[in-house]
């Protein structure tokens, strides 16, 4: 009889430090040593009983559970229980550290090896720390968690908000509703309310002005594009507002100047009150971007079309680049107009 | 389109790149928003915490108002000097005996007062108006601190999901978007195992399609040649079927 050779398997190649078994695969055999790990003077026969109650029932014979003891050093001794101290070093002998059966979100688990690795999190935690400094200077008298929290405190925190929308927790809240792999991801799970302590410790020594300079890159082109990007916001307290909202009751929302560079990075984010436009700010914020970038000039959304703000930036040595709107003009008769090339789209300048 | 620039941006961008330049603007800010708010909570608000402020929609109707009190002074004036020429032309008719352009003149008076009566009447009303504003009000402002912290932190959450991208598709044969590899890597569930000398994820492929799976497999092999450590350890990453 033909035999073709068989290729070997993924769950094989993965199944590094476990026993090479036929009947159990490295799933089972990870969720065997947990139990193992966390009840090592269990009997086998009653740790079987156990893994039959549980959601993921494992075929496995006491025969073969005890081999497996055996191989993993986590054998049940002779006698009556002693203490765990007497009992010789789990994995001692064995390669195998940590096992974590179940692992939500793997991807950022990985996303946040690579982000450790290049250290992205660093510059963050030195800005708080020194607005932290700042502000003992300044209010020596002032005595809150955040002035004495410790580095690792401050990465952990500020890294929970971080990885928050990617573990699918948008708002703070779903801390407490949902159950996200911080523990895994963080060694640590938060809830809700540290976390908005911890943000109401940054408001307190003004840390959004702290952290905007860790967006810009190191190496700055020449462009920079500018919008707006409006964040609905609802309150029953009489607000500022803008005009298409029912008095009192919902707010316009969240105006934000969010400027990005050429490559897609992005480099600032300012919010003005609904009933103010944000075209004038729109000054400050580009001129702001433009002493610490060296970049002077931007590519700005039409909302802010207006000779007078063209005029304003140039007075700041800025430059604009924008595009009128469609009911500023009526085609070409509005103009002027001398054709000078056709581009290749069909546009013609 | 009509796109226009001052002369800082003429001096270094043609003419003819001036409509480019702008739609990369539209096409790179509006897609990156729209993926903030997939993955980035760009749209969640964050602290409640309010600032009282000068009430911005007083002031601004006050002055308003101010302004137009101030335009119907200048015309109660200027019809008081219109009402006082035409009250001296009047006299000098009379004076001189004129019949017919006597009478013009006092029709002329009559209309000219009329309007200076109207005007009176007109700054008398926006006088009330002001008066009815009363004492400077009072109201709530946002406070956009913790708002913008939290934009802060979707922001440098993109700007590391793009340079993480980047590295990625650079070791890649498939152009891959940035959502699938949310969908196919990030979001999946697996396992993982740490030995002495290395770390080990699966990734669990159950119930992913045989393309799917292709562009996976792409991925983890990027993943390793990236060579992504976890406290020095190298980490290995595998693809697996794991029953749920």
């Amino acid at each position: 009889m033909h035999l073709a050779p068989r290729k070997p398997t993924l769950a094989e190649e993965a199944g590094l430090p476990f026993y090479a078994g036929r009947k159990l695969g490295d799933v089972e055999q990870a969720l065997l040593w947990r139990w193992l790990h966390d009840h090592p003077e269990c009997p086998s026969r009653v740790l079987l009983d156990k893994v039959a109650e549980t959601r993921t029932p494992i075929a496995v014979r006491v025969r073969q559970l005890n081999r497996l003891r055996v191989l993993w050093q986590l054998n049940r001794p002779k006698g009556r229980p002693r203490q765990a101290e007497g009992r010789p070093p789990v994995g001692s002998g064995v390669a195998l550290v940590q096992v974590t059966p179940r692992l939500s979100f793997v991807g950022v688990h990985l996303f946040a090896h690579g982000l450790d690795q290049q250290e992205t999190c660093g510059p963050v935690v030195a800005r708080l720390q020194q607005a932290i400094e700042a502000h003992k200077r300044a209010y020596p008298d002032d005595d809150f968690a955040l002035l004495s929290h410790r580095e690792q405190t401050l990465l952990r925190r500020f890294q929970a908000l971080f990885f928050a929308p990617l573990v699918g927790l948008d708002r703070r809240t779903a801390f407490d509703t949902h159950e996200p792999p911080l523990q895994t991801l963080l060694s640590r799970g938060y809830h809700s309310s540290p976390l908005r302590q911890f943000l109401g410790h940054l408001e307190r020594i003004n840390a959004s002005e702290a952290l905007m300079p860790t967006l810009l890159p190191a190496k700055a082109g020449p462009m920079t594009y500018v919008d707006g990007h409006m964040i609905a916001y609802w309150s029953r307290v009489p607000m500022h507002k803008g005009k298409s909202t029912m008095l009192g009751r919902i707010m316009a929302g969240s105006p934000a100047v969010i400027a990005h560079d050429e490559t897609g990075q992005a480099l600032l984010v300012a919010y003005y009150p609904p009933d103010i436009h944000w075209s004038q700010g729109i000054v400050a914020s580009c001129q702001q971007v433009g002493a610490a970038t060296g970049r002077a000039l931007f590519v700005i959304d039409r909302a802010v079309n207006a000779v007078a703000r063209a005029r304003a930036f140039n007075d700041q040595g800025l430059g604009v680049l924008c595009m009128l709107d469609d009911n500023e003009y009526q085609g070409l008769d509005s103009f002027e107009a001398t054709q000078v090339d056709t581009l290749a789209d069909g546009t013609r300048v | 389109m009509v796109y226009w620039a001052t002369p800082q941006v003429e001096a270094v961008l043609e003419v003819t790149e001036w409509p480019r330049g702008y739609r990369a603007r539209n096409e790179m800010q509006e897609q990156s928003f729209k993926r903030m708010i997939d993955h980035g909570a760009l749209d969640s608000n964050s602290g409640r915490k309010r600032l009282v402020s000068p009430d911005r929609h007083q002031q601004r109707a006050r002055a308003k108002l101010e302004q137009a009190l101030e335009a119907s002074q200048k015309r109660v004036d200027q019809k008081t000097e219109a009402l006082k020429a035409k009250q001296d032309q009047g006299a000098e008719s009379e004076l001189k005996g004129h019949g017919l352009r006597l009478a013009q003149r006092q029709h002329a008076f009559a209309v000219w007062d009329k309007e200076l009566e109207d005007a009176h009447h007109h700054q008398a009303h926006l006088a009330e108006q002001v008066q009815a504003f009363g004492p400077t009000r009072e109201r709530a402002d946002r406070d956009f601190r913790q708002q913008t912290i939290m934009t802060v932190r979707t922001l440098l959450l993109e700007n590391a999901l793009r340079a993480f991208m980047i590295a990625l598709l650079g070791l890649l044969q498939t152009t891959v978007s940035l959502a699938m590899i949310l969908h196919l890597l990030f979001e999946r569930s697996g396992a993982r195992m740490e030995t002495n000398s290395q770390v080990v994820y699966w990734v669990n492929t159950a119930g992913l399609s045989v393309p799917y799976r292709r562009v996976l497999t792409e991925m983890v092999n990027g993943l390793g040649a990236l060579d992504v450590r976890d406290q020095g350890k190298p980490i290995c990453v595998r693809l697996k079927d794991m029953s749920p």
